[in-house]
């Protein structure tokens, strides 16, 4: 069921940034020109990450999971970043607390309910350290799906 | 309470995607528990304060502490980590509310 929303244009392996602002801002060119979202979107992510963080502390390792912005998504996606070096993004649960992020799904729905299985999909996903290890390691994510 | 339905809101930074998530775990752990009569509410935490009021349980995946009303981070149903503590935690909150 993920499949139809994580597209090969959209998952960027092994990139170097210096923090989410520098992600999103590489991330959005993607997304502008391949008709995912709208320029808006950028700065609905960026405050929304600001006020309610979305980083998840799992079990030995960190995942965030930036989404929002629903009004400027034009079709739904979700584009995975897999980083070199980890950037730092505050805690969704604890948002004082920063975590070390080395892998991102940013996450483009404009309606959540109609997707509820497809994001209890990625969570499952996200919980398993071997399948994010091999993400890490190059493996298509599509292969893991 | 007994012949009210309990009000139940879920909350987190947007109302979109983990509340999503969460709101589902805490419908079937109230199936789970055989408890029908109640209205499920998700919201982002933003409207929240809003809500207080007018609901008997708040549940998120932030960081938000009120006294009052019964009040519980379920950012666990989101991640997997110390689940099964949390569904104990809240089915007492639910049925001390029944």
């Amino acid at each position: 069921m993920l499949k139809q929303f994580v597209h090969d244009n959209l998952v960027f392996l092994d990139k170097e940034y210096k923090d989410f602002e520098d992600v999103l801002s590489h991330v959005m060119k993607t997304l502008i020109n391949e008709n995912y979202a709208e320029k808006d979107f950028e700065e609905a992510l960026l405050i929304r990450e600001k006020e309610f963080p979305t980083g998840l502390q799992l079990d030995g390792y960190a995942v965030a999971i930036p989404h929002g912005g629903s009004q400027y998504v034009k079709q739904d996606f979700i584009s995975m970043v897999t980083l070199k070096n980890p950037i730092f993004m505050n805690r969704m649960d604890n948002p004082e607390e920063s975590l070390a992020i080395d892998i991102l799904f940013i996450i483009g729905f404009g309606k959540s309910d109609t997707h509820l299985q497809c994001l209890k999909q990625l969570m499952g996903l996200i919980q398993d350290p071997k399948v994010i290890e091999d993400l890490r390691k190059g493996t298509s994510i599509m292969s893991v799906l | 309470m007994s012949n009210s339905k309990i009000q139940i809101v879920v909350a987190c930074g947007s109302g979109v995607a983990t509340s999503t998530i969460a709101a589902d775990a805490v419908k079937e752990l109230l199936t789970e528990l055989g408890i029908q009569n109640y209205n499920l509410v998700k919201t982002s935490m933003t409207e929240l304060p809003n809500m207080v009021d007018s609901t008997d349980v708040i549940l998120t995946t932030n960081n938000y502490k009120t006294d009052e009303k019964p009040c519980l981070n379920i950012m666990g149903f989101v991640t997997g980590i110390n689940e099964e503590k949390l569904k104990s935690q809240l089915a007492e909150i639910f049925l001390n509310l029944k």
